[in-house]
């Protein structure tokens, strides 16, 4: 590289350095006197194109500028005009560019050979024909399995060829194990799914209480906002109540380590203290608030409760007792009640996973939000509840496209006849085409996939796509592996990279990925963020919307009815601007027309019946992301709302409520709190098995590593995974740092090298083992149990035994 | 050669930070840029990934740094890397 060119690229890396700097500078800090411009416009590098993108992994929704050149990202800046990450990147973002250039990158179809078991390549007309045909011989007996990593126009495709053409239900995303039991917490809470807060909180928050999270690896761009203005001398108290130390308990003012499971105890013994000590505030609470209670049979929705019957029952979570079940001491458990007591204070609660991948995942979403109700600590800039998600388009794709078992897109299930009866005219079908007995969940889906027809597992096809399910499953020997002796059944896999899951694969359909194609992700925050393709897939690699729509098509072709709406047109038919049909099923005439604008157009109407308006596509393409709803105003501009069901942000509130839950359960514009008592988890340590496990991710890698792990800079960074240990627990089984030890459960067991004070520290009786690593696959060991309402299973505790071997590996 | 541009969030405290300027700028991998409050515009140009990783690594022990956010990254070569332990693919074609 010339020298001129690497001076200008040093330059811009400078100028994008300054501008973040001066971006934080005039947007984080109210006090600031600092006056520099803020510089918007991308670095100029001769030859680089650059366009936005949202970054590919969490779901923080950061945005990236990606400079392109020669069909090739050659360069990764911070978006200055974002506002969720204003300029800065956690160390995945920077990378996310690499992410594409893995040296063995799917380039073409392949089917498994029988005979050989070897995968061979075919092509791409003979994978669509052979994945419709097996899906044609029993279209009841298919199941489509995706993700939050599904565009919202893939999922949406999904949802319609599942529900509108299959009548099919069983269609379940990667996210039912992410956090589903955040969905059922705000719709048990408020009639509605979704975050009513948003990111600005942290910007405005006294006080941010860490509930099982570890935003400095997890989501640290958001953590870092927080960090920065504790260093402009802002006080922020943290407060991080876990079950081991982390990278954000090292900065944080209080650490509570609890007994895992032991949050709903916490939880109550904050309501308790309110309550006791009559400092709840009770004008919110009786403005806007029921008490709930489970009802039998148990339901989401529960049974009345009355207040004083509540005060009876969460009468005995004194800290005194509180403290005996979750090894949180009185003391701190009093400084929770106190702060909550205190009206003058400003307090946000985070999670993400630790909370929802939970047996009893619903319950402690219920308390949380019932805490920060009953306190009034609700509603305002700096001060409710907002749950993270961990995948870039959980809630957009998953949660309002509604690609889970149970549901249709915008809120609507399948249950009812009414949301049925909208979607089948939104989608122009014939009346009662929907189906309305809901899907397997996806515990259920690969159980019935890994058992013999002979013996009830009447899922015989899957098609899989944008995730890694044999290494992501909990329980894989029993909700993955044991199809590998299951030849009756059929795998289909879109995928970027060989991983856990092609290694079954009957059919392996190379997917384009990320800026390879045009996308639309939702956010954590009800951001709806779009881009275009800027680079071409390599080989033949494709969109997994067009493989959907390809084999919509071709069974149409086979003769599937349920292919065509009710005036025999194709159920994906798109037009150009002079009406006439694409064929979008076609590759070389997909780009023809942009078909995730029509996609989103049509998906676009759904969204207003619980007022989650999202924004015109063409509105989107202007924006770095809206939150919903997003309503035109008086002047014809599109305007977002950053609080829900406040009045004065949110334009559905009525003048002169103040706030208000317009889809409150009870129908009266309330939220609900509820009545959910501690109860011991399904698998404790004992004797034989004397260890908790809780899994999770590092900061280096992204969920399963499929990405990250074709990073050299992430990938070496931390290569491999390793078994946390608290270092009088490994004194006393007798091992040492990097000793190998088998850790095993009544499911599996795994070789792993032991870290002692490493970067997380599990306290005593406990050790912790991240899930990126194909080659040291911790779900061999994990318990699939789950939430009896999410139907979330646990990732966070479980039994084990831990047994040293005799061999030493380099951490 | 990888270069990229850092945002790094800095102590208040003006003896320590003198001296994290000092200790900075007499590394040649690093070109500083903007110090406006507790925060510092640097770029730095390493040979390759692991140099880069090893500086990175170097920086954010330095007293008086709190915090690295990275804004910007420019990739000579991406590293058409596979993993050691990476071991599917002897079962694709």
């Amino acid at each position: 590289m010339s020298l001129g060119r690497r001076e200008f690229i040093k330059a811009a890396a400078l100028s994008a350095a300054s501008a973040s700097i001066a971006t934080q500078s005039s947007s984080l800090s109210a006090s600031s006197t600092v006056s520099l411009p803020v510089v918007e416009e991308p670095p100029k590098i001769p030859g680089v194109k650059w366009d936005k993108a949202p970054c590919r992994f969490c779901g923080t929704g950061c945005h990236v500028m990606v400079g392109v050149e020669n069909d090739k990202v050659v360069a990764i800046a911070g978006d200055q005009k974002a506002a969720v990450n204003k300029g800065l990147l956690c160390v995945k973002g920077y990378h996310v560019g690499s992410i594409l250039y893995g040296i063995d990158r799917l380039t073409t179809p392949l089917l498994r050979n029988q005979k050989t078991n070897e995968l061979e390549p075919i092509s791409w007309d003979n994978a669509i024909d052979i994945a419709a045909k097996r899906i044609m011989q029993a279209p009841e007996r298919f199941a489509f399995y995706g993700s939050g990593q599904w565009t919202i126009p893939e999922g949406y495709a999904a949802q319609k060829f599942m529900k509108g053409g299959l009548a099919n239900n069983h269609i379940d995303p990667n996210a039912r194990l992410c956090m589903a039991s955040a969905v059922t917490g705000f719709l048990s809470t408020y009639g509605v799914d979704e975050p009513a807060s948003c990111y600005d909180d942290l910007d405005h928050a006294d006080v941010v209480i860490l509930w099982g999270n570890n935003p400095a690896e997890m989501h640290p761009v958001l953590f870092s906002r927080i960090v920065d203005r504790r260093s402009k001398g802002e006080t922020v108290k943290l407060i991080d109540i876990g079950t081991r130390i982390t990278r954000t308990s090292e900065q944080s003012d209080h650490v509570m380590l609890m007994n895992p499971h032991t949050d709903l105890a916490i939880a109550n013994c904050i309501i308790q203290q309110l309550i006791s000590s009559d400092r709840y505030d009770k004008e919110f609470a009786e403005k806007h608030c029921n008490f709930r209670q489970d009802s039998d049979p148990a339901g989401l929705f529960g049974a009345p409760m009355s207040f004083d019957a509540y005060v009876k029952e969460i009468k005995k979570y004194t800290p005194e007792y509180v403290e005996k079940i979750s090894g949180v001491s009185a003391s701190d458990l009093r400084l929770l009640g106190e702060l909550f007591a205190d009206p003058s204070k400003k307090i946000v609660s985070l999670w993400c996973m630790g909370m929802n991948q939970h047996t009893a995942g619903t319950a402690i979403n219920n308390l949380v939000h019932g805490v920060h109700l009953i306190s009034g600590h609700w509603g305002k800039p700096g001060d409710g509840p907002q749950s993270l998600t961990g995948q870039p388009s959980a809630c957009g794709t998953v949660r309002e496209v509604g690609t889970l078992a149970h549901a249709l897109p915008g809120g609507r299930i399948v249950k009812k006849k009414e949301h049925r009866e909208q979607c089948e005219k939104l989608w122009n079908l014939p009346e009662n085409r929907i189906n309305s007995k809901p899907g397997y969940h996806t515990v259920k889906m690969f159980e019935q996939f890994c058992t013999p027809a002979a013996t009830g597992g009447d899922i015989d096809c899957m098609f899989v796509q944008v995730t890694n399910p044999g290494q992501s499953l909990p329980n894989t020997h029993k909700l993955f592996k044991a199809k590998s002796k299951l030849k009756e059944k059929f795998l289909i896999v879109a995928e970027v990279y060989p991983n856990a899951t092609t290694t079954l694969a009957d059919l392996v359909l190379p997917a384009a990925m990320w800026v390879e194609k045009n996308g639309i992700f939702g956010n954590s925050e009800r951001r709806t963020q779009q881009w275009f393709r800027q680079v071409n897939p390599p080989g033949e690699a494709r969109d997994d919307c067009w493989m959907t729509i390809a084999i919509a098509h071709r069974l149409m072709e086979l003769g599937h009815p349920g292919m065509k709406d009710r005036d025999g047109n194709f159920i994906f038919r798109v037009n150009d601007d002079d009406g006439n049909e694409v064929p979008a099923w076609k590759w070389e005439h997909y780009y023809d027309i942009n078909v995730d604008r029509a996609l989103f157009s049509e998906y676009r109407q759904f969204t207003f019946l619980k007022h989650k308006d999202v924004a015109p596509y063409d509105e989107l393409v202007k924006s770095r992301g809206m939150r919903w709803p997003v309503i035109k105003d008086e002047n014809g501009n599109w305007r977002e709302t950053r609080w829900r069901f406040v009045e004065g942000a949110d334009k559905y509130v009525e003048k002169g409520k103040g706030f208000q839950f317009y889809h409150s359960t009870t129908k009266d514009d309330k939220a609900q709190v509820w009545w959910r008592p501690y109860a011991d988890p399904p698998e404790m340590p004992d004797n034989e098995y004397p260890f908790w496990l809780c899994t999770g991710r590092v900061l280096e890698h992204w969920h399963t590593g499929t990405m990250t792990r074709r990073v050299k800079q992430l990938a070496q960074a931390m290569p491999h995974t390793y078994l946390e240990m608290n270092a009088s627990d490994a004194a006393r089984i007798g091992v040492g740092q990097g000793d190998q030890v088998i850790v095993e459960s009544r499911r599996g067991s795994l070789k792993l090298p032991v870290w002692i004070d490493g970067r997380g520290r599990p306290p005593k009786g406990s050790v912790f083992v991240p899930f990126f690593d194909e080659l040291n696959q911790i779900n061999d060991v994990t318990l699939h149990a789950y939430d009896p309402f999410s139907k979330q299973p646990d990732y966070k505790k479980c039994a084990v035994r831990i047994l040293p071997v005799n061999s030493r590996k380099e951490l | 050669m990888p270069v990229s541009g850092l945002n790094i969030t800095i102590t208040d405290k003006p003896h320590i930070t003198s001296k994290l300027l000092e200790n900075i700028s007499r590394d040649p991998s690093f070109e500083i840029g903007l110090h406006e409050g507790n925060h510092l515009a640097v770029v730095l140009e390493t040979n390759d990934a692991q140099q880069d990783k090893h500086k990175h690594r170097w920086l954010s022990q330095l007293p008086g740094v709190i915090h690295i956010d990275v804004v910007f990254i420019y990739f000579d070569e991406h590293g058409e890397y596979l993993s050691d332990s990476i071991g599917t693919c002897e079962n694709m074609a």
